[in-house]
């Protein structure tokens, strides 16, 4: 995703790499997750990596919407992952109580990659 | 037992707690006078040090009153403990104030020279006055010695307190191995200090690409609800960042605290000592270990 709303979705192997930018839009997460279920029904993949590298902010709402592009992508048959995301941000959505039960996450793009290969 | 102490040590007699009973009934209606002066020393002694300690008038006023409570105490003679301790507060509050205990004993020998001479009683015999100012002078010197053991005392148990919550404020994360850290948590564990833990912890996660975390907390005095959120709290957000954070040093006492308190821990792995979540921490590394 970059900042004019265009969706990223890199393949690597048999996973779906999409690199996440800040800020986050319902338009972006829209635009997101019917490209990545678009790309998930033509030729399916064993898990989805978001790299949260890029995202400098986000509050509860932002999370839950995320969830929901997971939750859709799970239920096309793929392990979702979130990797890399900053120290901000995860102290930011546990002290506002944001609910990360769904969330798996990898400290690294690479770790997340070797997860999903067992999963 | 203090009390009896330093009437010894100063030599304090019965006779001279007396005479400055004597001597104080004839000097008492002065007081307002004795304050006025008093005031106007340490205005002019104490230099910029004056404003600092009586910044407004109502403090001024304050301070007035309680030395004339002081000072009408003083005129009567005691040495009982009651009258010791209040002199201990006056030690405390100098100490609280931070008044230089020179500021103070200069005051005492400016206070001795107002009541000996500027503001002597009339009628008395030159030896009767002899006798009274050695009085007088013992019982004072006897007086600032204890404001002053007081003011010592107080003041080094303010460092202590400073030098404790220093050490309890510190967060010295080690790295145990690639990708395992390891954070001994010590002494109380308040909502402030947790953020600052949980800041500090983050970033070494992010750092060094830690996969675990080790949180020990054999150290920490208490563990309530509160603190049990705090830990909580840490390991849901080592967990988003991909870091497994392991609670190590779960005492027996602590883990029937958190039953008792009804505290859902969630996945919050812990541990009853440092070994077993080294080994939870090194399989998560992927690291071998010999059996």
């Amino acid at each position: 995703m970059n900042g004019d709303g265009q969706v990223v979705l890199q393949r690597v192997g048999n996973t779906i790499l999409i690199p996440v930018h800040g800020p986050i839009t319902d338009e972006m997460l829209q635009a997101l997750r019917r490209g990545l279920l678009a790309l998930l029904q033509r030729a399916g993949a064993r898990g989805v990596v978001f790299d949260m590298s890029g995202v400098e902010v986000m509050d509860a709402d932002d999370f839950a919407r995320l969830r929901q592009v997971a939750i859709s992508a799970s239920l096309m048959g793929a392990t979702v992952m979130l990797a890399e995301m900053q120290p901000g941000v995860a102290a930011g959505l546990v002290l506002l109580d944001a609910d990360i039960s769904w969330a798996r996450s990898a400290r690294t793009v690479e770790r997340a990659m070797e997860a999903l290969k067992g999963a | 037992m203090k009390q009896a102490e330093f009437r010894h040590l100063f030599d304090v007699t019965d006779a001279d707690l007396e005479q400055v009973r004597v001597y104080g009934k004839r000097v008492a209606p002065y007081i307002d006078a004795f304050i006025e002066r008093l005031y106007a020393f340490m205005r002019g002694a104490l230099g910029e040090h004056f404003a600092v300690h009586f910044p407004d008038t109502a403090t001024l006023e304050r301070a007035q009153g309680s030395l004339r409570r002081a000072w009408l105490e003083f005129w009567q003679g005691r040495w009982d403990p009651e009258y010791v301790a209040s002199r201990e507060h006056v030690g405390d509050v100098h100490a609280q104030l931070q008044i230089e205990p020179r500021h103070y004993l200069a005051t005492m020998a400016h206070a001795l020279k107002l009541w000996t001479e500027d503001l002597a009683p009339e009628g008395l015999s030159e030896a009767e006055r002899r006798a009274a100012i050695l009085a007088i002078q013992r019982v004072i010197a006897m007086e600032g010695a204890l404001v002053v053991d007081t003011y010592n005392r107080r003041t080094q148990e303010i460092i202590s307190q400073q030098s404790r919550a220093l050490i309890d404020m510190s967060t010295p994360i080690a790295a145990l191995s690639d990708g395992v850290l390891m954070l001994p948590i010590v002494g109380i564990v308040d909502s402030r200090r947790a953020q600052d833990i949980m800041r500090r912890m983050l970033e070494q996660v992010s750092e060094r690409q830690a996969v675990a975390f080790i949180l020990d907390i054999s150290g920490v005095a208490v563990v309530d609800t509160a603190v049990a959120n705090h830990l909580i709290r840490m390991t849901k957000a080592a967990r988003l960042m991909g870091c497994e954070a392991i609670v190590s040093g779960v005492s027996a006492q602590v883990a029937e605290t958190i039953v008792e308190l009804g505290i859902d821990v969630g996945e919050m792995k812990t541990t009853g000592n440092l070994k077993d979540a080294l080994k939870v921490a090194f399989r998560l590394a992927g690291i071998e270990q010999k059996s």
